[in-house]
């Protein structure tokens, strides 16, 4: 790292080896929350993982901005998500072409691991901002001033954005899935083409 | 908010958090792979600085020569068949426009006789039809371009005042003496050879260069090709400015008047005679004119260069 002096978060100069130092302790320690953040983002670990560092090489540059405010966390998790955003902005025809996973068989029963996987599919079908919004309320835990603060805008975009998220989640997660006996229906078809 | 909602809520959170103790930690190396992004950020970073830097300084260069160099089309060329030089604009050559110091061969000559044939000492004015001898200037085409063209790739910097002064055919095409002046001012000659001469269109990839020459410093010395041919003889193929009516003699071994000399114009302002010499002589021009009468002896610049008619060497007067 450069040599060089910078500003602490109590206005006292720090070295910029010893910023270093603290980033790293930043990243080793938050990192596994950050990647979790990044994954239901993303619903990728490769591109969860991309985004990380990427946010994270990014804040790097601008760590005294950062560790002065005293809010570290919250700075990336504001950087990972306007990253996110503006990528998924990018690549949106790779985003729409992948959107729509393909159908992974009939719904077992009381299953919890289906239900994860319907939910990461429905998740995958929200827009980028209302992803973002729903994941940093329900998954992160912030509150709607904190997540308008996060994704830079107002608290009614964010009740909106929350409504809007939470209503489509909850109309992929209730959608039943084919039902046995419409399998059925070929049988049917063959049976009485057969007479 | 009703009690679904809520439900659904609570159901989201659990789901989530669910799904986020699934998804597995870091790798060991990820503080690694998060130094080298840094790193790749910064030398990207860098490299954008640097060509940001680098296109700035070539268009300020670029400006700064627009503005202190004259445009290419504003230099000065003179056309071989046109013959009076176009000057550049005033100040950007301050020399250029000394008469004085301006060489006969790259002035604008205002005397244009209508041919040349005289023996040994024979005027301007009693000359016969232009152009008989090897130029055919009066439908030539401008070849200055591409002799410019040539001279600028060869050396560094733009050419001033390109101007061919002669052309000689040999077995295998042609040799052309062009005169011009480099971009710290100093004149050249240049010995070049071609496949093709001035009147059948010269390109800069036709041209071969034979030979560098310093021009001679006094602007009104004549210059002299001296070729070796096989019978030990001299041929001398000698280029001078107009004489002003005056006769032009041509001395050998300090001998004046010493062969009957056919004089043609060469090209305009510029006349030139072939003769043939016993042996290596001492030759001097002098122009027999009233404001002249300087004798200018010949001597040779170089070490020949052999070409497809003999061994070339120039000879500048003094």
């Amino acid at each position: 790292m450069a040599n060089g002096s910078a500003r602490d978060k109590r206005g006292t100069f720090v070295r910029r080896s010893e910023r270093e130092t603290r980033f790293e302790e930043f990243v080793l320690a938050r990192s596994p929350s950050l990647l979790r953040l990044c994954h239901l983002l993303t619903n990728d670990r490769g591109l969860a993982e991309d985004l990380l560092q990427t946010t994270l090489a990014n804040c790097y540059r601008r760590w005294d901005q950062a560790t002065s405010q005293g809010r570290e966390e919250a700075y990336v998790r504001a950087a990972i998500v306007n990253t996110h955003i503006s990528t998924v902005r990018r690549r949106r025809l790779q985003e729409i072409l992948t959107l729509h996973l393909p159908e992974t068989g009939q719904r077992e029963p009381a299953g919890a691991v289906d239900d994860r996987d319907l939910l990461r599919r429905a998740l995958a079908e929200l827009a980028p901002r209302t992803r973002s919004a729903v994941v940093l309320r329900h998954y992160v835990g912030l509150t709607e001033q904190e997540t308008a603060q996060t994704l830079g805008c107002s608290v009614g975009n964010i009740k909106r954005l929350s409504s809007r998220g939470l209503a489509q989640l909850r109309a992929a997660m209730d959608r039943q899935p084919p039902a046995p006996q419409a399998t059925e229906a070929p049988r049917r078809a063959i049976q009485a083409a057969a007479r | 908010m009703n009690s679904s909602t809520e439900r659904f809520e609570a159901r989201l959170q659990t789901e989530l958090a669910a799904i986020a103790d699934s998804i597995e930690l870091p790798p060991p190396d990820f503080q690694y792979r998060v130094r080298q992004r840094i790193a790749l950020h910064r030398r990207r970073r860098r490299a954008t600085v640097a060509a940001a830097v680098a296109a700035g300084a070539a268009v300020v260069l670029a400006a700064s020569l627009g503005l202190s160099l004259p445009s290419r089309d504003s230099r000065v060329i003179v056309p071989a068949a046109d013959g009076p030089s176009v000057t550049g604009p005033p100040g950007a050559r301050p020399t250029a426009t000394a008469a004085s110091d301006t060489p006969w061969w790259a002035a604008d000559s205002t005397a244009r006789p209508t041919g040349g044939t005289a023996a040994g000492t024979s005027s301007d004015q009693a000359s016969g039809p232009a152009g008989n001898a090897a130029s055919g200037t009066a439908t030539a085409p401008d070849s200055s371009a591409a002799l410019q063209a040539f001279w600028d790739s060869k050396d560094s910097g733009p050419h001033d005042e390109v101007r061919l002064l002669d052309q000689e055919p040999t077995p295998s095409g042609f040799l052309l003496l062009v005169a011009g002046r480099e971009p710290d001012g100093r004149r050249r000659i240049l010995l070049l050879h071609s496949d093709r001469n001035a009147e059948q269109g010269l390109t800069d990839q036709s041209l071969l260069l034979l030979a560098d020459w310093p021009a001679p410093s006094t602007p009104t010395a004549p210059i002299a090709l001296a070729v070796g041919v096989p019978t030990d003889n001299v041929a001398l193929i000698l280029l001078a400015p107009p004489c002003g009516g005056g006769a032009r003699v041509l001395s050998l071994d300090h001998t004046p008047g010493i062969a009957e000399v056919l004089w043609t114009q060469s090209r305009p302002g510029i006349w030139r005679t072939r003769i043939t010499l016993p042996g290596d002589n001492r030759t001097s021009l002098r122009c027999d004119a009233p404001g002249d009468g300087v004798d200018h002896p010949l001597v040779q610049q170089s070490s020949g260069v052999p070409t497809a008619i003999g061994t070339v060497s120039l000879l500048t007067g003094e």
